[in-house]
């Protein structure tokens, strides 16, 4: 079948039907993205934590905004080239737009990865701590748990193999024996399933859980039964004249079926017509050790030593003491007290005798004297540095941003330690002067290609290591995911979409690219039109970077 | 839009032009925002760097619409398509406006203020 005004225009409209279907999903795309960017208008302003700004590197987001130009240059370049007849030309610019493409791409893909590796945790009152976990010590909760209550039904083998490998040769045993019921007529026989003392394993699990799905199975139809028993016997106007002409729905006789249905329960259940279903299965593990990701439940109280449980998403329980569950940080990279700043002055408090007093500034109180040390020294040079700013933006009668106030980044610590370096003082804080502060944001701030080419370990060499903030500290912790907050769940939503587009656009032209040359020899004009209808969208693909950059990575 | 070859070799000289504003105009973006002596308005990012930076980039999205797209010679009916897109994508984002205008819900939405 051919299909109609695929080259030529079409009389009513001046177009080819590929012109107008193209414009249409066009018009679709604009509404989606316009959505979207009304969501990120409405989070941010009525956003109730400190807005991220500028939280992701600005240079890596510029070269990706001209690779974006560059390649909606030469896509219309390759268009043309096809309306001259000029092969060469478009195989040219075409496959250098798909080359940008694929650029553009590997820069999204390190700066997610950046992102998803990168951590964050608030302490409970709202100040944050930026950094990489160490990875021997991964986020997890730590018990030395005495019992483990699995609900057998919804227990997962990722979650049941782990506990397994952790127990080691001493594999937690059966508190109490596991019983079933058989029935056969009005006879019934209890046999123990599992006596205690039984090793935990998979198959125990699987064998108890087929049994109690029979005994609920079963026992769902026998009260199901007795309802209805009830209700006929209710329905019996002989036995009950009293309910007669009263609809179903009426409450004396819900009361009456109520009553006779819990009759003939109790008589069921004096008559053992009822199967054992028990849906748990207890453990003794003897004071064993479990590390358990922190993703896969939650701690009931994380206090080293005190009593806790840790209740997996499967409905596991570890019941026991705390073992030290602290979240160890290899380095750590930011500091961020706007959010404290914030709660503190909702409440009319002083917000600055708060930051003095935070978890994150003491951690040397925990017994850890390096890092947590280093996050102190870091925090009192940049009092002073701030101190110098904000004399100098008085003259000019502006004041320090709450950013420039409370937030501490990678690129202040690496300046703050050069500073240090090169005056000789004792301390970070001693280091920062009247006579070089500026330095700070200056001379002494790491080039924007470190956001390109990664932080070095000379730059690493100045954080804060070793850090071990105690897990009862921690309110919130995550990766630089959507879960993190508002702003992440935005950025990876429109970039995550802009992304697919990118991709959709370049498989599409790049099937014209590598397959187009058959049509170019038949109907150069049909391939023309088709390459034109992809530009259309690759340029539109460009139009919804121009506002992603800036809104993103600038403001 | 072009379709002879003279017309569409007359057009390279304006794509050039156009992708050398659109290079132009990202720089000067990214100056307004990292360059201290370029800082409009208060001390770091507020709302005046916030309408500086859309207002470029509308300028450079509307290039690359009448310019890349072709919407500076089009016919009417993709005029019309576009037109509705955008009256649409306008009152999505204007919905946000409800949220600001609702005196019933406003100041819960607003983080709240010292003392309350």
């Amino acid at each position: 079948m051919e299909i109609p005004y695929i080259v030529n225009a079409r009389k009513d409209t001046g177009l080819n039907n590929s012109k107008i279907a193209i414009w249409l999903f066009l018009a679709s795309e604009v509404m989606l993205f316009g959505g979207l960017f009304s969501s990120y208008i409405f989070l941010r302003v009525f956003a109730d934590y400190p807005w991220p700004e500028r939280a992701l590197p600005v240079l890596p987001g510029l070269i990706n905004t001209f690779i974006l130009i560059a390649s909606s240059v030469t896509v219309v370049f390759a268009w043309a080239g096809l309306k001259l007849r000029k092969w060469g030309m478009f195989v040219g610019n075409m496959s250098f737009t798909i080359l940008c493409a694929a650029i553009f791409m590997v820069f999204k893909a390190r700066e997610y990865n950046g992102k998803l590796h990168h951590h964050a945790s608030q302490t409970e009152d709202y100040g944050w701590v930026e950094g990489h976990l160490d990875e021997k010590h991964p986020n997890q909760y730590t018990i030395e748990a005495d019992k483990i209550n699995f609900t057998i039904e919804s227990t997962t083998p990722n979650y049941l193999n782990e506990i397994l490998a952790q127990a080691g040769k001493e594999l937690p045993t059966l508190a109490d024996p596991y019983k079933v019921r058989s029935i056969k007529g009005a006879e019934f026989t209890e046999t123990v399933l599992y006596a205690a003392g039984t090793e935990l394993s998979p198959e125990v699990i699987a064998a108890a859980n087929v049994e109690f799905i029979k005994a609920r199975t079963h026992n769902q139809e026998l009260r199901t039964q007795l309802l209805k028993d009830a209700w006929k016997d209710i329905r019996d106007s002989s036995q009950h004249p009293e309910l007669v002409g009263s609809k179903d729905y009426d409450s004396n006789v819900k009361a009456a079926v109520a009553k006779a249905h819990n009759a003939l329960i109790d008589k069921a259940e004096s008559n053992n017509e009822f199967l054992i279903a028990n849906g748990n299965m207890v453990f003794n593990t003897n004071g064993a050790e479990f590390k358990l990701n922190t993703g896969w439940g939650r701690m009931t109280n994380s206090t080293k030593g005190e009593s806790s449980n840790v209740s997996l998403l499967d409905g596991t329980v570890l019941s026991g003491t705390a073992g030290d569950s602290s979240l160890v940080y290899h380095y750590v990279d930011g500091l961020d007290f706007r959010h404290l700043v914030m709660k503190a002055e909702a409440k009319g408090l002083d917000a600055d005798a708060l930051i003095e007093k935070s978890p994150i500034l003491n951690i040397h109180d925990h017994g850890d004297h390096h890092g947590g040390a280093k996050i102190r020294e870091i925090w009192e040079a940049h009092k002073v540095w701030r101190g110098f700013l904000a004399k100098q933006l008085l003259t000019k009668e502006r004041v320090p941003t709450e950013v420039d106030l409370y937030r501490v980044t990678w690129h202040q610590m690496v300046a703050y330690d050069k500073l240090k370096k090169e005056t000789n003082a004792a301390t970070l804080a001693e280091a920062v002067t009247a006579e070089n502060w500026m330095k700070v944001k200056d001379d002494h701030q790491p080039s924007m290609i470190y956001d390109v080419t990664g932080i070095t370990d000379e730059h690493k060499e100045t954080f804060p290591h070793h850090v071990s903030l105690p897990r009862d500290e921690v309110r919130f912790d995550s990766v630089f995911s959507p879960k993190m907050n508002n702003y992440y769940a935005i950025y990876f939503t429109i970039t995550g979409l802009h992304g697919l587009h990118v991709i959709g656009g370049a498989l599409v032209l790049g099937y014209y690219l590598f397959f187009g040359r058959k049509m170019y020899l038949s109907n150069p004009e049909w391939l023309a039109n088709r390459v034109e209808v992809g530009g259309l969208f690759w340029h539109f693909v460009d139009l919804v970077w121009i506002f992603v950059f800036p809104i993103f990575y600038l403001m | 839009m072009a379709d002879s070859p003279e017309e569409i070799k007359s057009h390279f000289k304006q794509y050039g032009i156009v992708g050398a504003i659109l290079f132009g105009g990202t720089v000067l973006t990214v100056a307004v925002a990292t360059v201290p002596a370029l800082d409009i308005g208060g001390h770091g990012f507020d709302k005046d760097d916030a309408i500086l930076g859309m207002c470029i980039a509308t300028v450079k999205a509307s290039l690359v619409a009448i310019i890349f797209m072709h919407l500076n010679h089009e016919k009417k009916a993709i005029y019309w398509i576009f037109l509705g897109a955008l009256v649409f994508a306008g009152i999505l984002i204007g919905l946000f406006a409800l949220a600001m205008y609702d005196p019933i819900t406003f100041d819960a939405l607003l983080p709240a203020k010292p003392g309350q």
